[in-house]
């Protein structure tokens, strides 16, 4: 019973934490088709809009948590109406423009922060089991991230919105044609996609240091998270992750985090090869059987 | 000939000002310029791949860091043998094309294609820095030559003859060697950019399909144009691995790999003359900012890059020449 | 032709300006300003201005002024072989001071010894730099270590549980431990190595759970790494942690919400606190007036760590050798560094070890309590870099220009 919890534990540890890396970068990425490397930055703007808020407003969590997010979609809608919005149907330029949005912000954040900001105390406790104990907050990320992602399967595969935007971003001149304001469905896309990223860097703030590179440490992970995905990012997202979650916990049990991290590497190289529409394409597939 | 004479003019212009420079320049700043052209071939071969056949690679920088380490360690391991800096670059830049071909023939053969190969190309690059910085341990050497992990390699010869006492050691040698290297090569790509291949290769980015249904072997092209752009990354892996003696596997990091993309991209993919300049300028530019303008060096050259995407997609250098050989009538042929 | 002779004549000016002899002694220095490392670093860059204005004040060296050359090398290796070979060939700098990481410290010393350009390397790493251009003020494994492990394996226990940055610096540092652990009569019932890009700890943690350690040896590096600490707290782990590198350089222990560090045991050189936790004495009067003289040029520093401390030193020692070589030449005045240079520090009395080109050390023991407060438990004088010395590197009598490691010594 220990033994299964500690498993359990360990690989939803991992499942969240790509998870909620990928979320902003699947509607960025999987629906919108820009390569966003300041996805990072997105997160770090909801991370630094949550400790500051904290610290200088003196907010409680959740509530420093929302501000952080609202902060991260006004930092979107500014990219989006003065860089984004160029670059849609160019993905690789999308490359060299939000690289460069992410040298611009994470320096400004050096520069403003400084390279440290005090950071906040993780929430809740933490339960003995057995010769173990856990961290309670985390064992909530496992349980939100699953949510949020049971939240956007909902918006975008059942509502309205969701089917109007999935349409108008797969075929905007269709959509445009039939009196869709493409504009329109485009920018609040993805400014629900920066609001994701900046609710990642919400959640994990209180868990990480703060440093202007705080984002850093997801974009990997979200980027590979989604591609095994594949084509359909919130069908696929789950498994996806709970694939490579698997595989780096279970080979970093075996030898250590470095082959780990070689090895979800490597099987994301082997599941393009192999399985090119990713994780959504075999279920889809399956499901139409 | 006189065809070419006429066409070129701007870079023929252009080398004979680069090859006059040493007369004026001391060794320092020509030293630093042929550092700045030392990344002008992993730059070049992105522009063969994505320029002309729009694969974007984030590989580039795998090559760069494998042929940097695969001279060191030949030519580590027969120190004092005759000749052992030149047959190890050679037998480097052979590893190199080789392991591009392996590369390229599982992309191309296994059918990834767009966005895959960036993330596949990042994710091997990845795979080699995050499997080379922890490779500290005695048990990590290959003859004689430790890899010596996150700390770098250190001891490789400087390229040269030995018994002729110039090697390219520092200085005007060096300077020559590398600019006479930048021209045969520019000339081969230009070469190759209008041969019968180099224009399927053209073709095949607009329409891939369509190349191939009338019967050409679009896959083989694509795995000689990355084989190319391998061979030229390791060039520019090894030239650098001379210049400063050391290779780490910082090199093959993610920033290391956006680089060439950024230069690239900026400079103006599709024409290699502006990418040559191009990357020289950029490289220059982000040290002189570095030293200049310390806390916002970084914030300038990302200035620099969204306004490049947002108003010159086309890439700035290449917009300049363009606008310079329009101003500039005598130029034109 | 007007233009080129113009071009020409300017040249020359240039050319002829450079070789004119100096009225300044030229320093050099290359440290990461911004990037990653710069937490850690920013105090070491105004330690080395205060040394040199005081210096300066005092009527320079050898009738001359100090002269700073800095460069911005961002955290960033090759920005510190191009500003190297910068220094080195168009500044022409007498002396370089800097590098933090070691594997920027490899990128450069190659360049510092080829050129033959003195070099001091003024941070803890994980020893064994065996060269005779280069001198290393910053602290070893073997003062670091080998005066932490003992004392607490016999306040907690005698088994031990590593877990180390994945590159040269924890794996080394790890091997360390590991024989010191050994030569104590202790166990070490577990090691994990973790790459650089790590920041998420659970599986780690429930791993240093299963093993029961008595020490938890947390050897990591950089901010990602650093995140382990809060992960730790919030799962309530609650093992005496020790380490060599965390507070003494980039003070987690002011920038972490407590309790993260809790129960966590340092040894440093120095740390700002210093003054503050010994109320009198010889080591109370020099940190007190160290940091009085630091906060009037900069008021608004965060921190002032253990790292200033040796830069502070390093310009001083360079200082009185070049006094004693009576020149900057760099042979002449490494003779002098090897004739026994000490400076009277912020810490105390550092010596230069002739035969590693090492400093000796006052080691502070720092724990770090639930709120964060600091204490200093213990104290020891003088600790040797013996390490080298021990094992054939003989500067002063065999000149060497190596890096060796506890698997991998200098050949006698």
């Amino acid at each position: 019973m220990v033994f299964l919890f500690n498993i359990f534990y360990q690989f939803g540890d991992s499942l969240a934490f790509l998870l909620l890396a990928a979320i902003g970068l699947a509607v960025i990425f999987g629906m919108m088709k820009i390569i966003n490397l300041a996805h990072g930055e997105f997160i770090t703007v909801g991370a630094y809009g949550t400790v500051v808020s904290g610290k200088v407003f003196n907010l409680p969590l959740p509530f420093a948590m929302v501000f952080g997010v609202i902060v991260t979609i006004i930092f979107g809608l500014i990219l989006e109406k003065f860089v984004i919005r160029y670059l849609y149907g160019r993905p690789l330029d999308s490359v060299v423009a939000t690289w460069g949005i992410s040298l611009i912000v994470s320096q400004s954040f050096l520069v403003i922060f400084g390279p440290s900001y005090e950071g906040l105390q993780t929430p809740m406790g933490n339960f003995q089991l057995g010769e173990f104990s856990y961290s309670e907050y985390r064992i909530f990320l496992i349980f939100f991230a699953l949510f949020i992602l049971f939240l956007l399967y909902y918006l975008f595969m059942k509502t309205s919105f969701g089917t109007l935007a999935r349409a108008t971003i797969e075929n905007p001149t269709i959509s445009s044609s039939m009196g869709v304001d493409v504009k329109n469905v485009y920018t609040t896309t993805f400014a629900i996609g920066a609001g994701l990223a900046g609710l990642t860097g919400a959640l994990y703030a209180p868990t990480m240091t703060i440093v202007p590179s705080i984002g850093q440490a997801f974009i990997v992970s979200a980027f590979i998270t989604v591609v095994t995905a594949g084509a359909s990012p919130f069908v696929g997202l789950v498994p996806a992750a709970a694939f490579l979650g698997m595989v780096q916990t279970s080979v970093t049990f075996y030898y250590k985090s470095t082959i780990g991290l070689i090895a979800i590497l490597c099987a994301v190289i082997l599941i393009i090869r192999y399985l090119p529409s990713g994780f959504s394409g075999l279920i889809l597939k399956t499901r139409s059987k | 000939m006189k065809d070419n004479y006429k066409k070129n003019k701007l870079q023929i212009i252009t080398f004979l000002i680069l090859g006059a420079l040493p007369l004026f320049m001391d060794s320092y700043y020509l030293d630093n310029i042929s550092y700045f052209m030392c990344w002008t071939f992993i730059s070049l071969g992105l522009a063969v791949i994505w320029g002309m056949g729009g694969i974007l690679s984030f590989g580039q920088t795998a090559f760069f860091g494998l042929a940097g380490y695969g001279f060191s360690v030949i030519s580590i391991n027969f120190l004092g043998v005759a000749g052992v800096s030149l047959w190890s670059v050679i037998l480097a830049l052979l590893l190199t094309g080789v392991f591009g071909l392996i590369v390229g023939y599982f992309l191309f053969y296994g059918g990834i294609y767009d966005v895959f190969i960036g993330i596949v190309t990042l994710a091997i690059t990845l795979v080699l820095e995050t499997f080379m910085q922890q490779t500290a341990g005695p048990e990590y050497v290959i003859g004689t030559a430790r890899l010596n992990g996150f700390n770098g390699m250190q001891g490789m010869p400087i390229i040269g003859f030995e018994k002729i006492p110039f090697g390219l050691v520092e200085g005007v040698t060096q300077y020559y060697f590398i600019l006479i290297l930048s021209i045969l090569v520019l000339i081969s790509l230009y070469r190759f950019k209008s041969s019968k291949m180099g224009l399927i290769f053209l073709a095949s980015k607009e329409d891939r399909e369509r190349v191939s249904s009338l019967g050409h072997n679009v896959q083989k092209i694509q795995l000689i144009g990355f084989t190319i752009a391998s061979v030229l990354a390791g060039i520019s892996g090894i030239l650098y691995t001379n210049w400063g003696s050391y290779i780490t596997p910082d090199s093959m990091g993610l920033v290391s790999a956006a680089l060439p993309v950024v230069y690239v991209a900026a400079s103006g993919k599709k024409d290699f003359f502006s990418v040559f300049i191009g990357c020289i300028f950029f490289v220059w530019l982000s040290q002189t900012l570095a030293i200049n303008g310390k806390q916002f060096a970084i914030i300038v050259m990302g200035l620099i890059l969204v306004i490049s995407t947002r108003f010159f997609p086309d890439g700035i250098i290449l917009m300049l020449k363009n606008k310079l050989i329009e101003k500039v009538k005598w130029l034109q042929s | 032709m007007k233009k080129i002779v113009i071009f020409l004549i300017s040249s020359f000016l240039i050319l002829f300006s450079s070789a004119k002899a100096a009225d300044t002694i030229k320093v050099g220095i290359l440290e990461d300003e911004t990037g990653n490392f710069a937490i850690a670093v920013v105090p070491k860059i105004h330690a080395y201005e205060l040394a040199v204005k005081e210096i300066n004040a005092n009527g320079g060296v050898l009738g001359k002024q100090l002269e700073i050359v800095r460069y911005d090398t961002q955290s960033d290796n090759r920005r510190f072989q191009e500003f190297a070979k910068r220094l080195i060939k168009k500044d022409k700098v007498d002396v370089v001071f800097g590098a933090f990481s070691s594997a920027s410290r490899e990128s450069i010393r190659g360049i510092m010894e080829k050129n033959k350009m003195l070099y001091f390397y003024n941070n803890q790493y994980e020893g064994g730099v065996c060269s005779k251009t280069t001198f290393m003020t910053g602290a070893v494994p073997e003062q670091q270590f080998s005066t932490l492990v003992p004392w607490m394996m016999e306040k907690y226990g005698k088994n031990v549980y590593t877990i180390a940055a994945d590159y040269n610096f924890g794996q080394i540092s790890a091997e360390w431990v590991r024989q010191i652990v050994k030569e104590a009569g202790g166990t070490m019932v577990g090691e994990e190595f973790i790459p650089l890009d790590v920041s998420q700890y659970s599986q780690t943690i429930q791993k240093i759970q299963k093993a029961k350690p008595d020490v938890l040896m947390t050897l990591l590096v950089g901010a990602k790494q650093a995140s382990f600490y809060e992960q730790q707290a919030s799962a309530g782990l609650g093992i005496p942690m020790a380490t060599s590198i965390n507070v003494g350089q980039a003070y987690e222990h002011r920038r972490f919400a407590p309790p993260a560090l809790e129960n966590m045991y340092v040894t440093v050189n120095y740390i700002q606190e210093v003054h503050e936790v010994i109320k009198s004495g010889e080591f109370h009067d020099k940190s007190k007036d160290y940091v009085k003289r630091f906060r009037a040029l900069y008021p608004n520093e965060p921190y002032i760590n253990m790292e200033s401390a040796n830069a502070y030193n390093a310009i001083n020692m360079y200082a009185k050798a070049v006094e004693k070589a009576g020149t900057t030449d760099t042979m002449k005045v490494v003779a002098a560094l090897e004739s026994g240079i000490s400076h009277d520090g912020p810490s105390g009395v550092v010596t230069m070890d002739p035969k590693s080109h090492h400093g000796s050390h006052t080691i502070f023991l720092v724990r770090v309590g639930k709120g964060h407060e600091v204490t200093i438990p213990k104290i020891w004088k003088d600790i040797k870099p013996y390490w080298l010395g021990d094992n054939g590197c003989d500067l002063a009598n065999k000149a060497d220009y190596s890096q060796y490691t506890p698997s991998n010594p200098p050949k006698n």
